[in-house]
């Protein structure tokens, strides 16, 4: 993707794309804006924090998508278990 | 804070010079939510090239098949902030997101494409899961 059509440069891969961020006991939806060392950045972004209900609110977030409750977060990078696009998911 | 329109005029134009209506108030929004029959295609416009730079041209492809919606329109998301706030109270279990498609058969929300489904993939991917999606609905309506 180029700049003229993004807007954006510079910003890794996953720049703009949704991704689902397991950080262990939460796992995180959102908005990556870029992986750095200190953390995943995410904007718009949203936590489960029930483990035993990930499996339904991902089902949900596939769907429809995840509501932003929560402008901007860094998930440290310590946290990180995974990182990837929510639309590679597959649920249930 | 919106964006110059002097920018934003080609994005709305990509959708406006196929026949996509704008709706730009809140009562541009009632008025199309308010005509129930048939098939209804609401697009959520946006900015963000990350997105939307396949989305525009994906609904452009789409609408080139034998089988379109009966009505289509778009509000702009940053840029037509009360029409867009609007549209999503039509579809309050819905979350925000943009850019993003709905289709409304019969004045129900019957499919819906949000942002993460069309990052990453390409205008293409996306014209063809729209006109499936065309041909499920309009056809369910000519069988009723």
């Amino acid at each position: 993707m180029d700049f003229v059509r993004s807007g954006h440069r510079d910003k890794g891969a996953l720049h703009g794309i949704t991704v689902v961020v397991d950080a262990g006991d939460e796992l995180w939806v959102g908005r990556c804006d870029e992986v750095t060392e200190e953390g995943v950045v995410l904007r718009d972004a949203d936590v489960h924090r029930d483990v035993d209900g990930r499996e339904a609110y991902l089902q949900k977030a596939l769907q429809v998508g995840h509501w932003p409750r929560v402008p901007h977060t860094v998930v440290p990078s310590a946290r990180v278990v995974s990182i990837q696009k929510l639309a590679d998911l597959s649920v249930g | 804070m919106p964006y110059s329109p002097l920018l934003v005029k080609p994005m709305r134009e990509d959708l406006t010079s196929v026949g996509v209506q704008e709706l730009m108030t809140a009562a541009d929004v009632d008025a199309f939510m308010a005509e129930k029959d048939g098939l209804s295609m609401l697009i959520v416009n946006s900015v963000c090239g990350c997105a939307a730079g396949s989305a525009r041209p994906g609904v452009r492809m789409a609408l080139q098949g034998a089988v379109k919606p009966d009505r289509i329109a778009s509000v702009f998301a940053g840029q037509d902030v009360e029409a867009t706030a609007r549209a999503r109270e039509h579809f309050a279990d819905i979350p925000p997101s943009s850019p993003s498609i709905a289709l409304i058969k019969d004045g129900e929300l019957a499919y819906f494409i949000p942002r993460h489904r069309i990052e990453s993939r390409d205008a293409q991917a996306l014209s063809e899961d729209l006109m499936q999606a065309f041909e499920r609905y309009a056809a369910t309506e000519k069988a009723q």
